[in-house]
């Protein structure tokens, strides 16, 4: 057994080919972020070492402190949006008979299967100013005075991209919290209601404190898409109107591919990492407690 | 829910917020047969007034959709294949084979599943540069590969190690090499798990974005969601109808998908999700 199971050669074969791919495509460019990040580099010339003048410069720039102060708030907005509200959902529809569950989270979870690209523009022509979809209805049900250029808007614009986002990955959401949920065995909710316990109570006292660490699962997803929403804006709005809708991503690769400043993207890179692990080491945090056994 | 009003309250409201989250995929079905002059006037609300097949026409012959449908096609199998056997065997010897350090690839491994891809694109593109790859394939079935890697391994392995250890044993004794359990015990057993793999990589691939954008950027090589912005980027007068109608194509195979294995999909879906 020994001897099969644990030749050298046969170990070796088995995880190189797959381990030289992570290594190469993706541990590696992530120790060149870093290094690039201290570098001045324009992607032809050989980088030179400049300390950290790419941070100051970072530091120094209005423009990225905007970006970053969106992707926070897209961050937040989307945690909100995607994991509370789709959490009251989740709780609403286990409720119902199972053809409507089987139904809706079909329903939910279609628009998450298509690609982002196709998203986007749909929501493109939807946001349209004259024959969108949006307007038509608004004014259809008498608040036409509502009918914009959504897009065209900067007061507005981050948010109506931001909500494309929120929609795509609010079935998959769904879908986690409600596995999560019908994982729960019956009997819980048995003894409950035998102590009198109606459904939104038991769904309370019950599911949410057992849902933590799919909630929490929940709200590391949704923050990290929120923080690095890029595709819907690059097809949207590139940035615009004036750079209203510039998230950390658009920047980043505006900085990389249009200026070609690879240090001050990959610098831009960098903090971003760092943001991430702070969200995520908080949101770990937060939803700290015992572990549960059912 | 015992209570009844409560329940058929709650199927109503749930029921309008389905089809609120719908609705932009059906308008967009009906939309692709209408003339852009209708889209453009106002008239897309409601149903086309007839079944008018031009804007596919103008799809799949003036855009030659099928051309990027069939790289798309070709990038996402190869993605597909080259992962599944990359991360089986990874998993195996890493959940299956007796050596030291196994622990600490797979934690490794972990590592990927955290971080996002866009991150490293600065170095990514360089790299794909300087192995000459750039406007290849190859280039994006790497690059998506070895970010689909990590999520494969994992749920790869998680299902290798509730199979009991007798298996291998009784193979073993019988005489057999190493490739031969791999491949003639172990790959079989693995086959739900090879199954959402490559639901959740079809998935990842088949939408890939920001690598295909920046790693490919020669028009014969194009994938359909780049592709698809190739309608708007016209300056004079969009041509809604023809890309409304490409967007249908390019989502007909997700969508036919996971209409006809829904279970299957939302296993792959939440087992990716829940090794995070």
């Amino acid at each position: 057994m020994k001897k099969v199971l644990g030749s050298k050669l046969a170990i070796t074969l088995f995880c190189l080919p797959g381990l030289l791919l992570f290594v190469i495509f993706v541990l590696y460019p992530l120790y060149d972020v870093i290094v690039y990040s201290f570098q001045s580099y324009d992607g032809i010339n050989p980088g030179k070492f400049v300390g950290l003048k790419n941070y100051i410069l970072l530091w120094n720039m209005p423009d990225f402190w905007e970006a970053n102060v969106r992707s926070l708030y897209l961050c937040g907005l989307t945690m909100l949006v995607d994991t509370v509200f789709v959490s009251i959902f989740a709780l609403i529809i286990v409720g119902l008979k199972p053809f409507f569950q089987k139904a809706y989270k079909i329903a939910f979870l279609l628009p998450f299967v298509l690609s982002i690209s196709v998203i986007s523009q749909m929501w493109l022509a939807i946001y349209h100013p004259e024959w969108g979809i949006l307007n038509s209805v608004l004014e259809a049900v008498g608040l036409g005075q509502f009918a914009q250029g959504w897009l065209l808007n900067p007061d507005i614009a981050m948010i109506c991209i931001g909500f494309v986002g929120m929609w795509w990955i609010f079935g998959m959401q769904m879908l986690l919290i409600y596995t999560g949920y019908r994982s729960i065995p019956e009997n819980y909710f048995e003894a409950a209601q035998i102590d009198g316990a109606n459904y939104f109570q038991s769904s309370i006292k019950i599911a949410l404190p057992l849902l933590t660490n799919v909630i929490r699962l929940s709200l590391i997803m949704t923050a990290v898409g929120g923080l690095y929403t890029f595709p819907q804006v690059y097809i949207m709005t590139r940035g615009g109107p004036g750079g209203y809708t510039e998230t950390l991503m658009m920047y980043m690769y505006k900085q990389i591919f249009s200026n070609l400043r690879f240090g001050l993207g990959s610098a831009i890179a960098f903090i971003a990492i760092l943001e991430t692990c702070v969200i995520l080491g908080t949101i770990t945090l937060l939803t700290r407690r015992e572990r549960i056994q059912y | 829910m015992k209570n009844t009003y409560v329940r058929v309250l709650s199927t109503v409201l749930m029921g309008f917020f389905a089809l609120i989250c719908v609705y932009p995929l059906i308008w967009l079905v009906l939309n692709s047969f209408k003339p852009t002059i209708d889209i453009v006037s106002g008239k897309s609300f409601g149903l086309p007034e007839t079944i008018m097949l031009e804007n596919y026409r103008v799809a799949i012959f003036d855009k030659d959709i099928f051309r990027f449908f069939g790289n798309s096609m070709i990038v996402t199998v190869a993605t597909i294949f080259l992962t599944v056997v990359l991360s089986c065997m990874l998993a195996y010897a890493c959940t299956r084979m007796i050596w030291k350090y196994r622990n600490h690839v797979l934690a490794l491994i972990t590592l990927g599943i955290l971080l996002p891809s866009q991150i490293v694109i600065a170095p990514v593109f360089i790299l794909i540069c300087s192995l000459g790859l750039v406007n290849t394939r190859i280039a994006l079935v790497l690059t998506v590969s070895a970010f689909n890697l990590a999520i494969s391994t994992l749920i790869a392995s998680s299902f290798l190690k509730n199979i009991p250890s007798e298996v291998e044993e009784a193979a073993v004794i019988d005489g057999a090499g190493i490739f031969r359990i791999f491949s003639a015990i172990i790959l079989p057993i693995l086959k739900p798990a090879i199954s959402a793999m490559s639901i959740s990589i079809f998935l990842s691939s088949w939408n890939e974005f920001i690598y295909a954008l920046v790693l490919i950027n020669s028009e014969s090589m194009k994938t359909l969601p780049i592709m698809l912005m190739s309608f708007s980027e016209l300056r004079t007068g969009i041509n809604y109808g023809g890309m409304f109608a490409a967007m249908v194509l390019a989502s007909i195979v997700p969508i036919i998908m996971y209409l006809s294995f829904s279970s299957q999909v939302e296993n792959a879906l939440t087992a990716g999700a829940i090794l995070k």
